[in-house]
């Protein structure tokens, strides 16, 4: 079943301006993404830095709206939801960040923070909340005593499982992970992952998982879909995206990625330069510019994603 | 090497020890906090003057021992004969100074050259560096250039006195993988044109197994493990090794759980007696608690500082 489904969204900033002066260009974060993550699945989003990542995962719980498209998580609009309504839907979707150490208040004990979610939207009876806190603690590895505890008391990778027990506190289905475990040493990211995992199956959450590790990435993702200046360039199963990836956007980003063996030498950088700007991205295929396979047709028109099956490409050249 | 801080002594280093050859590859590796960065530091001695102090210990370069130069001897050894190169480009250039006079300031600091000459090795550079239409790069400032950008003009500025020894220090953390992967590339090309040593910190073991000769695997300011490259991951022998290989998911069946090294990292103001993993380590007992394991040959040029091997 279908738990989240986005069509066509688009999402665009307006830069500089301010009192009395003109706006000045428009940057263009997303363009056009579709996407439909099934419940129970893990979705992962990977791309590079501005890609537009982050940006879209923020549209679908609609910390920022959107400016054009629909988003409709299990059959409601999100887009055009009320403030009441709002509210509703963030008890099912929650979010975690890439940094634990901003994305806690300092001053509250960390009982308190998982506890906030749960006074506002009415969850447990007052006066099991903390019990139900305790609990949450323990589930995601830390100790119930540490519920008195602070922020500054805690390591990166604990205040990341004290985040996670927050964005539980409200029985969500839906969780949207932006760099969850990007922040943290390896040893510590291997510990996260796992717990994400096992919390999936306990208690059957979806994830939209965000990150520009691959590795992490085809660990933990049952589909993948690639960014590249805002548009989605490949979406397919992990096992398809890693093993036969079709756009030449894909292969680079699989090429670069540098597998811990000396044994298995990386394939020869296949693009140059860096990602344009997405104030002015090229004309036609945005992947163009760095491209090795790109031609006139390339720079007239922007390629759709064409499904086979359930791997979708966009690039005019993605047989050869 | 100890930091001294309001809550005490901290032991950022302990008996570090390892040497580079003039144009190879050693990679230092280990989490944060396990003293990697300070080891360039310090021989760089670029410590906090106040806080920081090499208690012991000796650091040769071509026939000097650095711990003991004069601080006048030792401005004339960085920028020209030990360069380095930061993790962030982006606070580690000035913001008001256009990147040519950035580039020149370490060629006129050290050398008698006019300014046009330092202009045209500028240029120079920065073709190796890969920057494309150098002449207009040196009159633009850090905000107009790109991340990636960013890290090949710090790779200029270290280059521009041809040092023999380069001390890179997460060169490439902070870049896309695609522009790491350009960066690292360029960084092996410069290395092979002039012999340079280079000292390379990071934390990602991709890197490692592909961009160095020889790694130092550190744990807690001590080295745990030291070998080629190719043995190291072909037969690990410290448990802090192994550990982090597996927690890289990388082999592991696809959404199956990751053998990660159980705990944190122990504070260095309070490392735990004995072999500092202890508390993380599955083979640990009574004797690790108390003794403190040297480093020992294990096999040919690879050793490691563990009793339970």
């Amino acid at each position: 079943m279908t738990l989240l489904h986005i069509e066509d969204m688009t999402k665009n900033f307006a830069t500089g301006g301010g009192f009395l002066s003109k706006t000045g260009p428009i940057v263009q974060a997303v363009r056009g993404v579709s996407l439909q993550i099934a419940a129970g699945e893990t979705l992962g989003l990977v791309g590079e830095s501005g890609c537009g990542k982050s940006t879209l995962g923020r549209c679908v719980i609609r910390l920022i709206q959107p400016t054009s498209g629909s988003i409709r998580f299990d059959g409601q609009d999100v887009t055009t939801a009320s403030p009441y309504e709002l509210r509703q839907l963030r008890r099912k979707m929650q979010i975690i960040f890439q940094d634990p150490y901003s994305s806690l208040n300092p001053r509250q004990t960390i009982g308190a923070s998982i506890m906030e979610g749960m006074d506002i939207h009415g969850i447990h009876a007052p006066g099991t909340r903390r019990d139900s806190v305790v609990e949450l603690l323990e589930k995601v590895g830390l100790k119930a005593d540490h519920f008195r505890n602070y922020p500054h008391e805690f390591s990166g990778g604990q205040r990341q499982r004290i985040v996670i027990a927050r964005a539980l506190a409200v029985g969500p289905q839906f969780i949207v992970a932006d760099e969850a475990v990007s922040a943290l040493d390896v040893s510590i990211q291997a510990q996260i992952l796992n717990l994400l995992l096992d919390l999936q199956v306990m208690m059957n959450l979806t994830y939209l998982f965000i990150s520009h590790n691959l590795h992490v990435v085809r660990h933990i993702s049952d589909r993948v879909a690639v960014m590249y200046l805002g548009r989605i360039v490949e979406t397919a199963s992990a096992d398809d995206i890693y093993l036969s990836p079709r756009h030449p956007y894909t292969k680079a980003l699989l090429s670069s990625a540098l597998v811990p063996d000396p044994q298995k030498p990386p394939q020869k950088v296949s693009v140059t330069g860096d990602v344009p700007s997405p104030v002015n991205p090229p004309s036609g295929c945005a992947f163009r510019t760095r491209c090795s396979l790109a031609d006139e047709i390339c720079a007239r028109v922007d390629p759709h994603l064409i499904f086979q099956g359930s791997h979708g490409v966009a690039c005019h050249h993605a047989e050869k | 090497m100890s930091f001294f801080t309001k809550d005490g002594e901290v032991r950022a280093l302990d008996g570090v020890d390892f040497s580079i050859e003039s144009g190879r590859t050693l990679g230092l590796v280990g989490e944060s906090g396990c003293g990697k960065s300070v080891t360039a530091l310090s021989i760089l001695r670029l410590l906090p003057k106040h806080s920081g102090r090499i208690k012991s210990g000796e650091i040769w370069f071509e026939g000097t021992n650095l711990a003991h130069v004069s601080e006048a001897e030792m401005r004339n050894v960085r920028g020209k004969r030990i360069s380095m190169i930061f993790q962030d480009p982006m606070t580690s250039l000035n913001p008001v100074v256009n990147v040519g006079s950035q580039i020149t300031e370490a060629m006129h600091l050290h050398e008698e050259i006019s300014k046009a000459d330092a202009n045209a090795r500028a240029v120079e550079m920065l073709t190796l560096a890969g920057i494309p239409n150098p002449g207009m790069r040196l009159r633009q400032f850090p905000h107009e250039l790109s991340g990636g950008m960013r890290q090949r003009v710090m790779i200029a500025m270290a280059l521009a006195c041809s040092p023999s020894l380069l001390l890179a220090d997460e060169p490439t953390t902070a870049l896309d993988v695609t522009v790491q992967a350009q960066i690292l590339e360029l960084l092996l090309d410069i290395q092979n044109r002039f012999a340079m040593g280079v000292l390379l910190i990071t934390h990602d073991l991709g890197v490692v197994a592909h961009h160095t000769q020889e790694v130092a695997v550190m744990y807690g300011g001590r080295i745990v493990e030291h070998a080629s490259t190719a043995d190291l991951f072909r037969s690990p022998r410290h448990p802090y090794t192994k550990g982090l290989m597996n927690s890289i998911p990388v082999q592991q069946k696809h959404k199956s759980r990751i053998s990660a090294i159980p705990g944190t990292v122990p504070s260095a103001l309070n490392w735990p007696s004995g072999c500092r993993f202890r508390t993380r380590c599955p083979l640990a007992d009574a004797q690790c608690a108390h003794e403190s394991p040297a480093l020992l040959p294990v096999g040919p040029g690879h050793a490691a500082a563990c009793f339970k091997m």
